[in-house]
């Protein structure tokens, strides 16, 4: 995988968004890297497993039970895979101690980002069809499951200023598993939404099953597709 | 913005120059009805061989004086009538012995069979030959009346399904009495027969009917007719006819398919039924008993076609006294057949509308007796003589007319009735053969030829689109080049097609389909002389493709069909969150802003697009109607006229913001938008409101004033919009522009005084600024754009007019962000296809789906209180097709809007109407190409349990896409035409 080595930083300088080319992404230091995209690839089919089978019984409750341990399991895969999106250029004695403590905070604050910013998602889902009156609490679980899988590492994974999220809305940022992770969500939540109106009267067609499966399958298919082609230049 | 200078070149004649233009601008009209012509031809090509029609006759028969002649002898008849209908049994299920381990189906019901072998005088197993559509409701009309039921029964009420021919039914109650009928299962037979529910003895209900729409339960339905026919049949004097409905079979078969366990388990119960209800009547000579499918079934369980297993259904006929001749196992009738024998058998007269002829073993009785079947046959060719006679569609069929009158020669002359039956015979069977072709059976052919059409005309539409693009320089010149090679191809085709078709006398579609193949031919060949230069394809034109084929898609599942208009807020949504992205894309940070502003402006109104809406019965119960005040009434909610209100104030406010975008809120614009488009806009609010008041019950004293005045009002609007303003855009031509002079002496003296000698002697001393020059071309073709949506605007109810108003608003905003994203030059065809995507979901938030129960019959009465063509028509065909004519008359603004003039520059005007011919060309490759997969899916969809109730309106409405789509894009490209002519003469 080939990959510049530079800061984050560089992405903020108040040049135009379309000569951003640095890669936010580097090399964990911690454990070897195969190990944790591999385990972390594992971690998603299994849940989405878990999660599909269990949904269509009550979808709220099953939503609600599991959001925690896939907030943990996502925040113990940023903490191992991405290291913090702060300057390793001043590498001092203890670097490696106080990247973890910033990876640490980071982790806390992007959680706590995406969960602030899980209304924001209801507000698309409800744009693209979702329900207004009814099944609110299933569409804001859902929101906060898809702010878990797509925000919450993007969030850990790059720096917080206009150009750079600019450049993510846009399409136009570099390639990394968050990156990717996240569009497949979205890609995989579009998807989830085609089979709701067939007459087929499964007890999985009801709102939001197959759009968690959806985003869940789609969440992992674009951390493979990530971790395969991270570094690439840009998306499209 | 200052009017650039340009040196004229000496040799131009701007006169010889001007016709130049008109000549260009008239021969680029020939491009869309062109295209509009083929898809005309691909529809009608297609139509005939899908949409099956047929005239029915209200009348009702009596017995002829025929009955009482003493050469007639008639079976006796029986004093009650079982009817056991077992929904989708196919003739193979009771008929078919076969060897035991085969097929699940085969062996289980078996005691018809066993019966017709035992006792062959009482009991006989036929194999009946439905007609198709196979289809439960046709099925059952073709049952009870012995016509051949089609999708299209004109002469139908649209709303109910209620039979209003001459049928068996009608013919029981009324010879015997309102509610000597006892009733069981399905209740299609109530919507049919809404006087079967009379049924009733001593205040016992004798009718239990059931819903059938829930295909996966397989028991509720047979469960409750059996509990019911018992009693009921024990209390044999309370009824002359019971009717019991099944359907689990049916269910069984759509659920599971024909070989599995399930349809096993099934058949195994309705033999035990059909077992029990032998024994029931066993000891009574009087009660005939009847069981019987509407229709089989494929092999895959499905029906509503014309395949083999579909049309072949089981009839077995069973009483204990001895009332037929013995017949072969295998003998083969008409299912209509039954209708004249039921009538012999129940002692009523041949409904007036049938087709069939009498069962002959039924008629001739045990000791064959054939002057009982000539009797019959007699009675029954009278009949259908009768109908023949009063029929429109029977001209020109004398040779069968002629076998009558030999029958009705013999049966005078002769006593032969063995030979008199079979002329008569061969006559019924001849008429049914005329009528079956005329009005019973897809011809698929034709439906192919149809589609042919279709895809090539989509090629050349495709061919044409990315030949004529910017880099054509004169396209006009092409086109008088390719004129005539259509033209020939089309005329050379038309004689091709005649002489072969005339050959298979099938003259009609062979001329229309060589007329249209040969054009397309003639084109393509022309096409060859044309410099083709390949552009890269833009990532948005990919885009625009993709949505016309996730659309068409829709049309592959009766799903999708039903919840259309959600499937399309969805797309949009889509898009305008591709638009958001692309918008983040922008590098200027003003422009991406405002970019980004639009793209979310887009979004919240293609959801909010969904809203307003009419349930379809398919939707119930997930979807709540509230286009009306309630959902039970035609009326519109008052909340519905305030917002009707505040849009019109609201509106004029909205085109204005966007006209000062490019400062062209100058010149005619604020007299034609902020005072004219206000003015109409509250007059229909008023109109509606008198409308509203006239409806409450507390003003019944003043009904009639209201009416006038709201007459009066409507009327006005009628003139001023439908007249009034396109004659003053022509006539006046209302640029929206303002000229401003400005004295330059004194930047030329400062000049001078800084010896700046170059900038002074090229200042001249007045200069004239042109205020609005900037959108010179979309603010003039948005003034006339703005009058025919008041028009649209005025034949729609309130929540129609609120609908149209925001499709206006979102226009717009894609119009902007068309400009501000560079969409109409990287990619003319996005756009234009977006707006037409839109159109269609804006027909639903008008208050339509693709039923012909929404149309909104009552805007015929709009203008006047009884129909007057031109008024009522147009109040119709706006009401029900206007997203559509309002979309293809904004094509031409993806080219027009934030267009400046090039000042005395002939060929780039010329250019200008080569990208309008072109964008409406991106237009009607989304209308074609939805039209396309629409009729393939149809053609493959036929034999679906839905094709009647869902597929068919929906092709219906994907053809009045097409053509009202192709024809406000003939009609923008020829006010685009004026608006470039008279820009030119302005500015040339």
């Amino acid at each position: 995988m080939a990959r510049i080595k530079s800061t984050p930083r560089q992405i903020a300088t108040p040049s135009a968004p379309t000569s951003a080319t640095a890669v936010p992404y580097k090399p964990n230091t911690l454990f070897p890297e195969n190990v944790i995209t591999s385990s972390a690839l594992l971690a998603f089919p299994i849940v989405t497993v878990i999660l599909s089978s269990l949904l269509p019984s009550d979808p709220v409750k099953i939503l609600g039970y599991s959001l925690p341990a896939v907030a943990l399991i996502q925040a113990v895969n940023i903490l191992f895979t991405n290291p913090a999106p702060e300057p390793v250029a001043k590498s001092s004695g203890n670097k490696k101690k106080k990247q973890a403590k910033n990876t640490v905070s980071t982790t806390i604050l992007g959680l706590v980002l995406s969960m602030l910013l899980t209304p924001f998602i209801h507000l698309i889902y409800v744009l693209f069809g979702a329900p207004v009156t009814v099944s609110i609490p299933a569409t804001f679980l859902l929101s906060a499951h898809t702010a878990l899988l797509a925000l919450f590492p993007i969030l850990c994974t790059y720096p917080l200023d206009g150009v750079t999220w600019t450049n993510l809305v846009a399409l136009k940022a570099p390639v990394t598993p968050a990156y990717t992770a996240a569009l497949g969500t979205i890609a995989g939540a579009w998807l989830g939404a085609v089979p709701i109106p067939l007459d087929w009267d499964r007890e999985w067609q009801i709102w939001p099953v197959t759009v968690v499966f959806g985003a869940y399958v789609g969440n992992a298919l674009g951390r493979l597709v990530g971790a395969v082609f991270s570094g690439k230049e840009k998306m499209l | 913005m200052p009017r650039s200078s340009r040196a004229i070149p000496a040799s131009s004649v701007p006169q010889a120059h001007k016709s130049q233009l008109k000549h260009a601008t008239r021969i680029s009209l020939l491009v869309p009805v062109w295209f509009f012509a083929l898809h005309i031809l691909a529809l009608v090509l297609f139509a005939l061989g899908f949409l099956l029609s047929r005239p029915i006759l209200p009348d009702i028969a009596v017995k002829s004086a025929s009955y009482s002649s003493p050469d007639v002898i008639l079976p006796r008849a029986f004093k009650r009538t079982v009817v056991i209908l077992i929904d989708a049994l196919r003739h193979d299920f009771i008929g078919s012995s076969g060897d035991g381990n085969e097929a699940y189906y085969l062996n289980v019901l078996t005691t018809p069979l066993m019966l017709s072998v035992s006792q062959p005088e009482h009991a006989a197993v036929f194999k009946i030959i439905a007609d198709p559509p196979t289809t439960t409701l046709q099925r059952l009309k073709a049952l009870t009346t012995g016509s051949l039921p089609t999708f299209i029964d004109a002469g139908s009420n649209f709303n109910g399904a209620e039979v209003t021919e001459d049928s068996w039914i009608g013919q029981v109650l009324s010879s015997r009495g309102d509610g000597r009928t006892a009733f069981a299962g399905d209740d299609t037979w109530l919507s049919l027969f809404p006087s079967l529910s009379h049924g009733a003895y001593e205040d016992k209900n004798l009718t239990f009917p059931y819903e059938s729409f829930n295909v996966w339960d397989l028991h509720t339905v047979d469960a409750g007719v059996t509990s019911h026919i018992w009693p009921v049949l024990e209390r044999r004097d309370d009824w002359d006819v019971l009717i019991a409905h099944y359907l689990g079979v049916d269910h069984a078969g759509h659920r599971f398919g024909p070989d599995t366990p399930q349809m096993k388990e099934k058949l195994l119960e309705m033999d035990t039924v059909v077992k029990n209800v032998v024994n029931a009547i066993k000891d009574d000579d009087e009660t005939l008993l009847v069981v019987l499918g509407d229709h089989g079934m494929d092999d895959k369980g499905d029906h509503g076609g014309d395949s083999k297993g579909e049309v072949e259904a089981g009839l077995f006929l069973y009483s204990s006294r001895p009332f037929l001749a013995p017949v072969d196992q295998a003998e083969t009738i008409n299912q209509i057949d039954l209708v004249p024998t039921l009538s012999f058998l129940l002692d009523i007269p041949v409904p007036f509308n049938n087709l069939g002829s009498p069962i002959a073993s039924a008629m001739l009785g045990p000791d064959r007796n054939f002057q009982q079947l000539a009797s019959a046959c007699r009675i029954v060719a009278e009949q259908i003589h009768g109908y023949r006679s009063h029929h429109p569609s029977f001209e020109g069929t004398d040779e069968i007319t002629e076998i009558y009158s030999a029958a009705s020669e013999a049966w005078n002359a002769s006593e032969d009735y063995e030979r008199i039956s079979e002329l008569y015979l061969a006559y019924q069977k001849q008429n049914l053969k005329t009528c079956r072709e005329r009005w019973a059976r897809f011809d698929v052919p034709s439906m192919v030829a149809g589609i042919v059409v279709f895809l090539a005309s989509f090629g050349a539409l495709g061919v044409f689109y990315a030949t004529f693009d910017d880099s054509l320089e004169c396209p006009s010149n092409y086109l008088n080049f390719l004129a005539p090679k259509i033209g020939l191809g089309g005329l050379t085709g038309l004689a091709v097609g005649a002489g072969l078709g005339y050959l298979q006398s099938r003259i009609v579609i062979a001329t229309g389909f060589g007329l249209a193949m040969g054009s397309i031919l003639g084109f393509v060949k022309g096409m060859h002389r044309i410099p083709g230069v390949k552009s890269p394809v833009s990532k948005w034109t990919v885009l625009a493709l993709l949505a016309t084929i996730l659309h068409g898609i829709l049309f592959a599942s009766n799903s999708y069909v039903v919840w259309e208009a959600r499937s399309l807020s969805f797309l949009l949504v889509s898009f305008g969150f591709i638009l958001l992205a692309a918008s983040f894309r922008l590098p200027d940070a003003k422009l991406r802003a405002t970019a980004v502003f639009h793209s979310l402006v887009f979004i919240i109104q293609s959801r909010v697009a969904e809203y307003p809406r009419i349930c379809r019965e398919e939707q119930l119960p997930f979807c709540t109607s509230n286009f009306y005040a309630s959902t039970a009434s035609s009326v519109s909610s008052l909340t519905a006229l305030i917002i009707l209100f505040v849009t019109a104030v609201t509106l004029p406010a909205i085109i204005r913001s966007f006209l000062r975008t490019s400062a062209s809120y100058e010149g005619s614009a604020p007299l034609w938008v902020g005072t004219g488009l206000r003015v109409v806009l509250l007059l229909i609010g008023l109109y509606w409101t008198l409308d509203y008041v006239e409806a409450d019950p507390n003003s019944q004293a003043y009904v009639e004033q209201l009416k006038m005045y709201k007459y009066v009002v409507s009327r006005l609007l009628f003139g001023v919009t439908v007249v009034g303003a396109p004659l003053a855009w022509f006539r006046g031509f209302p640029l929206c522009l303002r000229v401003e002079m400005a004295n330059n002496q004194q930047k030329i003296k400062q000049a001078l005084q800084n010896g700046d000698m170059d900038t002074a002697s090229k200042t001249s001393p007045v200069s004239v600024e042109i205020i609005g020059f900037g959108n010179t071309y979309g603010s003039l073709y948005l003034l006339l754009f703005v009058s025919v949506f008041a028009a649209v605007s005025l034949c729609m109810k309130p929540v129609g007019g609120i609908a149209m108003a925001g499709m206006v608003y979102q226009i717009l905003t894609l119009l902007e962000l068309g400009d501000v994203l560079d969409l109409f030059t990287i990619s003319p065809i996005v756009t234009p296809t977006v707006i037409a995507l839109m159109s269609t979901q804006y027909y639903f938030a008008t208050g339509h789906q693709a039923t012909l129960a929404s149309i909104q019959w009552d805007v015929a009465f709009l203008f006047t209180e009884s129909i007057r063509p031109p008024l009522t028509h147009i109040a119709l065909i706006f009401n029900t097709l206007g997203p559509f004519i309002l979309a293809g008359l904004a094509v031409p603004l993806t080219v027009f809007y934030k267009l400046s003039p090039s000042p005395r520059d002939f060929g780039a005007s010329e250019a200008i109407m080569g990208r309008v011919v072109r964008a409406g060309t991106g237009a009607m490759i989304y209308a074609g190409g939805l039209a396309l997969t629409n009729c393939i899916m149809t053609v493959i969809l036929r034999r679906h349990l839905m094709v009647w109730k869902i597929f068919a309106p929906r092709f219906m409405l994907a053809g009045a896409t097409v053509i009202a789509i192709d024809l406000a894009i003939v009609a923008s490209t020829f006010f685009a035409g004026k608006v470039i002519e008279g820009v030119y003469d302005v500015f040339g």
